[in-house]
């Protein structure tokens, strides 16, 4: 057996105490009652010397507490069998390096990279070395079987180099899921390690430990016994920083009061030695106008909201800065104008705008300007030739009237591309043209004049065209009367899906695949002397609703943060529309037809979207998390169940003494006898207390002393 | 029977293992009223088994037959010896008055046989007050410390009793004991002579104790101290060193039994003798009551004593008048 602190050991000589103390016993200072003292004179307190041990199983079991406790903290392990000769006794390392946005204050990634590279030239020969680079996301810079793969003398070089080739980004700091990596790097490399590697696992953690580190996912994460966890800080000589942020859900930068004015959130840091902070418009020619400035007082530890002045032009994006603050990595706010997404939609019908009883009227009162859309409705005859540059253009085709065989071409054209047409039988004169859209050349479509009026029923629900109808309370279609409609044959359209259907058992909305695109067909109109549809609740929501399903009602906003995925195009882009998305650098993106995503927001600035469709402009910022730059206490990573080691890696000549030290203390953590020999002492304690009072009730009662 | 009758009664009354109670099993008992109940019982048992039983008039003297007297108490036994006419004269058979005074100081409280010498006297006063109020006595009652605490005169009337064993069940909660303020106070009470029994541990400077004795001793009283004092006090049996704590000063000091046992027996055995000569000196009865003795073998030799005391102040004023023995 070995001991990991045998200088406790020495506490074994206090079990001499007992002995001393059963020898001499001091005079009790418990008090007696008495009637009278009257007849008594006091007497001078005394130590009575015996000369013989008394109570002797009580002296023992005293002993016997002393011992087991200067046993335990002495820290008692046994050693493990010595390790086969081949076996390799090296340890893990995983350095997480952080290059969230808050390492650039400062000279703080310089000097992370040092560390690093210290750490790396401190570590033994036989260990392997993993290194992450970690912010948003982790990525590897130096594997394990890279490492491993390098000639022993040319590792430290190598990482050192790959290291130095880094940079901090402006991501947040997801510390959480960095760490989880790199104990899963770790186990990855454990499990497929065939030497067996005894050694133990490292993890090194070189970052400025700010406060907006993530730490949530680690709360319902085990951290594994197995792995050590060791904190280099890199503290940054002022940790008190100011920050922006845009809290307005206004749409735009205009704004006359200061009701009206988009709002800011100033918030200072609790450490601050600033209070005074001045705000204005970056690169506004009147920006160091003092009218132009506003002056902001924040205590240290609060924030304020601020009005933002109108900048000069608010019709694009602007940049708000902040001055007066000590690290200015986050006082720049890129805040872009929110404009509503431009919506093209072509009606093709031969209806006065005018006219009360026709469908125009009511499709060009309900598709209005909103702040997510600007709609524009273009009408056009059937026959008449179309442009189809006009036809590309829109992001919804309805068609009302019978179309030139010209135009049935182009639109069909335009369907098999992805368009979306929405065909409204108002007639049976249609046929030919729902004919040549569909490319079935039998379906026929006729008038049906129901006897009363006919009510839709069997709603498909499930499709994405009902969601607003989705709630029982608002999916009641039975006060939509209908007088007259056109006939269709279901079976006549075999791809087609029926959304809904008439109570006469005929189809009422109906939905089918053409190329690409997707045709609406709607055997009802909204004309009044056919249905009542225009007059119903129903019919706004069921246009935004069809408008959506198209794919051209997309919601755009125009602020967003670091690594967020900003929705670009359209579901039903085509090939020839493909979206260019140039970055804050000047680089430019080229997204495929069918990516509607973009995830490359890795640089704050503004984003141009270059797309013949739907150009626009937005802004992305830095994580406000990251602006909190005050210190985390590790305690609060140890309450997450972190293993946590403040020592560092020792240099090469003292990892020879202090290495084995260390194996010791692993072995003993993982023996944990001083737990057995404390659990041993409390029982012991126990019965040498119930042994104490037993023999003291012995004695008073053999005494027949009063008490 | 009138208490005197038992007085005299008892003076054969043997004592025996079986008539004896003892007092730690009688303190258990919680009741006040059954304890004393108990105890009377005990106690009469061991005074029937006197050959006397019965005797009831108690004769006193004799005088001098003068024209007027009632013949029939002529002795004609005398008169046939002496050929002179005398009076056969018997004491009154009024009823006792008697006045039981309780010391209730704090010092009282003390007790190492499970019961305090509050109880013990508490006990002996209810068992004399039962035995009293059975013979149709009037048995008052005043408890004490430095001051009179609680006053109930005496009385023979039912429920007297009863409310005589609620005001004995109190606990001694009060101040240190002086005798002088109390006594001086229940003699201006007591205008009519009685018999008045003073119970107390006398754990007071005792200076001033023949004075505060006078005061019921010149008033004509037949005063009887009981001395009530705890088998621990009397032999003072500790022996562990320890930090001593006076129940009525507070006062505290360390005290080595073994050093100080001896001193402590001496200077105990200097107070009683002194109490005990002084109540001589002024006629008193003195008892000694330790705790840990029978009530009803204490009762008993309290009656003795007092049967023998009367006789021997009957003798003495037979001496004085010249009256036939």
């Amino acid at each position: 057996m070995s001991f990991l602190y045998p200088l406790f050991l020495a506490g074994l000589a206090l079990v001499g105490l007992p002995i001393l103390l059963h020898l001499i016993r001091r005079a009790t200072r418990q008090p007696v009652t008495f009637s009278s003292l009257m007849f008594l004179r006091a007497s001078a307190p005394r130590f009575q010397r015996r000369r013989h041990l008394q109570n002797l199983p009580l002296l023992l079991l005293r002993c016997l507490i002393l011992c087991l406790l200067a046993a335990a903290f002495a820290r008692p392990f046994f050693r493990h069998p010595a390790p086969t000769a081949g076996a390799h006794a090296g340890d893990r390392w995983v350095l997480l390096l952080d290059a969230s946005a808050s390492m650039r204050r400062g000279d703080l990634w310089n000097r992370s990279v040092q560390a690093a590279q210290d750490l790396m030239a401190n570590i033994s020969r036989k260990d392997s070395v993993c290194i992450y680079r970690f912010a948003r996301d982790s990525r590897p810079v130096v594997g394990f079987e890279t490492w491993r793969a390098l000639a022993p003398d040319q590792r430290v070089q190598a990482a050192c180099a790959a290291v130095a080739e880094l940079g901090p980004t402006w991501q947040g700091t997801h510390l959480d899921q960095a760490l989880i990596r790199a104990v899963e790097v770790l186990e990855e490399d454990a499990a497929a390690d065939t030497e067996g590697r005894n050694g133990t696992d490292h993890i090194v953690l070189i970052s400025d430990l700010q406060q907006g580190s993530h730490l949530k996912a680690l709360q319902a994460y085990e951290w594994p016994d197995h792995v050590n966890l060791r904190l280099h800080p890199i503290t940054a000589a002022q940790s008190s920083n100011a920050s922006l942020q845009w809290v307005t859900g206004r749409r735009s930068l205009a704004g006359n009061t200061a009701h009206d004015r988009p709002k800011v959130r100033v918030t200072n840091s609790a450490n601050a030695i600033t209070e005074q902070f001045q705000l204005h418009w970056q690169g506004d020619a009147s920006a160091l106008a003092p009218e132009a400035t506003t002056d902001v007082y924040v205590a240290p530890g609060r924030s304020t909201l601020v009005s933002a002045t109108q900048p000069a032009d608010p019709n694009t994006g602007q940049v708000m800065a902040l001055t007066g603050d000590a690290h200015d990595f986050d006082n720049q706010l890129y805040v872009a104008p929110a404009a509503g997404t431009p919506i093209d939609i072509l009606y093709w019908g031969s209806d006065d705008p005018n006219d009360t009883r026709g469908l125009y009227y009511y499709l060009r009162r309900a598709y209005q300007n909103t702040g997510q859309a600007q709609i524009r409705v273009t009408a056009r005859a059937g026959t008449v030739n179309l442009d189809p540059t006009q036809l590309h253009r829109a992001h919804l085709v309805v068609v009302a009237d019978r179309l030139a065989p010209q135009n049935a071409r182009l639109l069909r054209q335009a369907l098999e591309q992805g368009q979306t047409v929405w065909m409204v039988l108002t007639s049976a004169e249609m046929q030919d043209t729902l004919r040549r859209l569909t490319g079935i050349p039998d379906v026929s479509v006729e008038k049906a004049s129901p006897e009363g009026y006919a009510m839709l029923e069997q709603l498909d629900l499930s499709h994405p065209l009902f969601v607003p109808f989705a709630e029982p309370h608002l999916g009641d279609f039975t006060r939509l009367h209908v007088w007259s409609y056109q006939r269709l044959v279901p079976q006549q359209l075999p791809d087609a899906r029926v959304l809904a259907w008439f109570d006469t058992r005929d189809p009422a909305w109906l939905e089918t695949a053409v190329g690409r695109g997707t045709l609406l067909i709607w055997t009802l109109s909204w004309q009044t002397a056919q249905s009542d549809l225009a007059l119903s609740s129903k019919f706004v929501p069921l246009l935004y609703s069809i408008l959506e399903h198209s794919g051209a009602l997309v919601t755009q906003e125009a602020q967003y943060t670091i690594g967020a995925a900003v929705p670009v195009t359209p579901r039903a882009a085509m090939e020839a529309d493909a979206v260019t998305i140039v970055k804050p650098d000047a680089s430019s993106i080229r997204l495929a037809s069918q990516q509607p995503i973009f995830g490359q927001t890795d640089l704050p600035g503004f984003y141009r979207v270059e797309s013949s469709r739907a150009p626009r402009t937005f802004a992305v910022n830095m994580p406000h998390r990251e602006s909190q730059t005050a210190p985390l206490d590790p305690a609060d990573l140890e309450k997450l169940g972190l293993r946590i080691s403040t020592a560092a890696p020792q240099a090469a000549g003292a990892a020879k003494t202090v290495r084995p030290q260390l194996h010791r203390a692993q072995i003993e953590a993982s023996q944990r006898i001083w737990h057995k020999l404390l659990f041993v002492a409390l029982l012991v304690l126990l019965l040498e207390i119930w042994l104490g009072g037993w023999l003291a009730r012995q004695k008073s009662n053999a005494s027949g002393e009063p008490t | 029977m009138t208490a005197r009758s038992s007085l005299s009664a008892q003076n054969t009354a043997p004592v025996t293992a079986e008539s004896r109670i003892d007092a730690a099993a009688l303190m258990r008992i919680r009741s006040l009223e059954l304890r004393a109940r108990v105890a009377v019982e005990g106690f009469w048992k061991g005074i029937h088994r006197s050959p006397h039983h019965g005797f009831s008039v108690e004769f006193t003297e004799y005088r001098s037959y003068h024209p007027g007297d009632d013949p029939r108490y002529l002795d004609w036994r005398v008169y046939a010896r002496t050929d002179r006419l005398y009076i056969k004269k018997y004491e009154d058979e009024t009823n006792l008055r008697c006045h039981l005074l309780i010391d209730q100081s704090r010092s009282m409280g003390y007790g190492s046989q499970g019961y305090s010498k509050a109880d013990y006297a508490s006990t002996l006063a209810a068992t004399l007050a039962t035995f009293l109020f059975a013979q149709g006595d009037a048995v008052g009652l005043a408890t004490f410390d430095s001051d009179i605490r609680e006053y109930l005169p005496p009385r023979n009337r039912p429920g007297h009793l009863h409310r005589l064993m609620l005001s004995l069940n109190s606990a001694p909660e009060g101040a240190a004991t002086d005798l002088g303020p109390p006594l001086q106070k229940v003699a201006h009470l007591l205008t009519r002579r009685g018999l008045v029994v003073l119970m107390s541990d006398l754990l007071t400077p005792i200076d001033r104790l023949a004075t505060h004795l006078a005061y019921l001793s010149t008033g004509g009283h037949d005063v009887v101290l009981l001395h009530v004092l705890d088998p621990a006090e009397l032999r003072f049996t500790f022996t562990t060193p320890a930090l001593f704590k006076d129940t009525e000063t507070g006062q505290n000091f360390y005290v080595d039994p073994a050093a100080t046992q001896k001193d402590y027996l001496h200077r105990l055995a200097a107070h009683l003798q002194h109490v005990e000569s002084t109540c001589q000196d002024l006629g008193i009865d003195y008892h000694l009551f330790p705790t840990d003795r029978p009530l009803n073998l204490g009762l008993l030799d309290f009656l003795h004593a007092r049967q023998t005391r009367k006789k021997q102040v009957r003798r003495a004023r037979n001496r004085q008048t010249g009256s036939p023995a």
